[in-house]
């Protein structure tokens, strides 16, 4: 009699383990690509390693504008990187949750993974990260870059699940609004003959990865899309031109290495990213650019967070150079042209490392 | 209830709980295990084929006989590669491929992305093919790849193009 009350309440305690354990880990339901322009920011995730003073100030002033109601995922390799941070941040209305992931990294979060949503917003946030990341055979700190998509969600209990995907790719070269998301031409030569047969295959894979339709740009720079366009949503995409930027550059105070690069044939590669997007039935707002002769210091205007707090309430958190005035206040003019509250955040020490403010947060949920 | 009735009924619950678990625990525990979900469904194909028409064309460091997508190389060794074309013509062809090196220089460690890769080398070498033949050509670039510099080998026909080859002075 003993032992069969022993037996009956093992079994009794294997099932709740067993139905604990599966209820935590259902089966994620397929979801979609995270919109840069749909809803409001609610989890956004940034990257802090120590004496990346480059990238402080943008968070800083980024930071301290962010509503109560923002959860900021701070992922950094040792608590004293956090709290480095923190101090250097100063006080902010919005939550910081530390994630110490204990190996290198580098500061730039918006590459390392996709973010896919379900219409559930019980379901956990789905992370795809890319099959490996450039330059990790001899970059330490882009090899422990691979792992932070795994790290988040292992810090999430269960809120957050990652996978990583066949396909090469930087989480910059995808960029989604609600019913699309555009990829950069250069993600076919990543992928080509590599993980995928034809330019086919690779759209029909990221349709399954990213859960919208997938429009594979023909040509476009050779950098991430948040360098050269933005969804702004109801079908709008703004995207860079460097002809707008001609004009006023001779007003511009502002250095770049090698100089602006002005040519016709940059100029024809933001062009056929504009004339794509319109024959994909987008209404295109051309917005001032300027790209550098090395290929990737932009001074750009669309590599944007915006938050739309309510249907009316549209705000751009927009990046911003000092000496670049009269080139920030036209770029200003046209986001407020498209109903937003402009809000700059001052990018001038991070835009000679290759990237802004988009680069430097993901965004992990909205609402 | 003394102590051994206890102790009898906790080691025989305790027994048929890690019996019952072992039968009833799904395999895959967490969703974010990472040995789990960070494996790679599909493995990448071993050297990359460029599809021309009637051939195929491949490349590999010379020397190196496996099939891997990256290649290590010593610092200051100069590139010698292998093309490889495989005819699938019925008929004798002219292949005509052209081979460039792209070259990614270190940048500093605060940099989003690696620089935009620069071209260190090309050649357009003329590969005649008969029926079904495969030919393996030489290409001695002279070229020296630096430390920590990543250099890729694009092969391109027309308007197609593959990064056929990453070689790098220090892989993990």
């Amino acid at each position: 009699m003993l032992k069969l009350t022993g037996i009956v309440i093992g079994v009794v305690m294997s099932l709740v383990i067993v139905e604990l354990a599966t209820v935590r880990h259902a089966p994620v339901r397929p979801g979609r690509m995270i919109s840069e322009c749909d809803g409001a920011l609610a989890e956004v995730v940034i990257q802090y390693v120590s004496d990346a003073d480059a990238v402080l100030p943008v968070y800083r002033e980024f930071l301290r504008q962010l509503p109560t109601d923002v959860t900021v995922h701070v992922m950094c390799p040792a608590q004293a990187d956090y709290e480095e941070l923190c101090t250097a941040i100063g006080e902010t209305r919005c939550v910081l949750r530390s994630v110490l992931v204990g190996h290198e990294m580098t500061s730039w979060s918006r590459d390392r993974w996709i973010a896919t949503a379900s219409d559930d917003p019980n379901d956990p946030i789905m992370l795809a990260a890319p099959r490996s990341e450039a330059g990790a055979s001899s970059w330490p700190a882009r090899a422990g870059d691979e792992k932070l998509a795994f790290d988040l969600a292992n810090s999430t209990n269960g809120a957050v699940v990652a996978r990583r995907s066949d396909l090469f790719f930087d989480g910059g070269d995808l960029l989604a609004d609600r019913d699309n998301v555009f990829v950069v031409a250069h993600a076919l030569r990543k992928n080509l003959q590599r993980t995928v047969e034809s330019r086919d295959e690779l759209i029909a894979m990221l349709n399954r990865m990213t859960g919208k339709r997938v429009i594979l740009l023909d040509e476009s720079p050779e950098h991430h899309a948040g360098m050269f366009m933005m969804a702004a949503g109801e079908r709008t995409m703004v995207v860079g031109d460097p002809s707008l930027a001609h004009e006023i550059w001779p007003r511009v105070m502002t250095e770049l290495p090698g100089g602006p690069d002005f040519s016709d044939a940059t100029q024809r590669r933001f062009d056929a990213v504009a004339s794509q997007c319109r024959r994909e039935g987008y209404r295109v707002v051309r917005i001032p650019t300027v790209p550098s002769t090395d290929g990737k210091t932009y001074l750009t205007y669309v590599n944007v967070i915006t938050d739309h707090r309510t249907a009316s309430a549209h705000i751009v958190y927009l990046p911003v150079y000092r000496g670049a005035e009269p080139l920030n206040e036209a770029a200003a003019q046209v986001w407020r042209d498209l109903g937003y509250e402009v809000r700059p955040i001052d990018c001038t020490s991070t835009y000679r490392f290759f990237g802004n403010l988009h680069c430097l947060v993901n965004v992990l949920r909205r609402t | 209830m003394n102590g051994s009735i206890v102790r009898t009924i906790a080691v025989w619950a305790g027994v048929s709980c890690v019996a019952s678990l072992t039968v009833l625990m799904p395999k895959r525990l967490t969703a974010t295990d990472p040995v789990q979900v960070s494996a790679i469904a599909q493995p990448e194909r071993a050297r990359p084929v460029l599809a021309g028409e009637g051939f195929e064309l491949s490349v590999r460091v010379a020397g190196q006989a496996t099939d891997q997508p990256f290649a290590a190389l010593k610092p200051g060794e100069p590139i010698r590669l292998e093309l490889i074309a495989v005819s699938k013509a019925s008929e004798t062809i002219d292949v005509k491929p052209l081979v460039r090196l792209m070259s990614t220089s270190p940048v500093s460690r605060m940099s989003r992305t690696p620089s935009t890769p620069t071209e260190v080398y090309r050649t357009e070498p003329t590969i005649t093919l008969a029926p079904g033949e495969t030919r393996t050509l030489v290409v001695e670039t002279n070229t020296v790849i630096p430390q920590d510099v990543q250099v890729t080998v694009a092969l391109s026909q027309g308007s197609q193009e593959i990064w056929a080859l990453g070689l790098a002075t220090a892989l993990r």
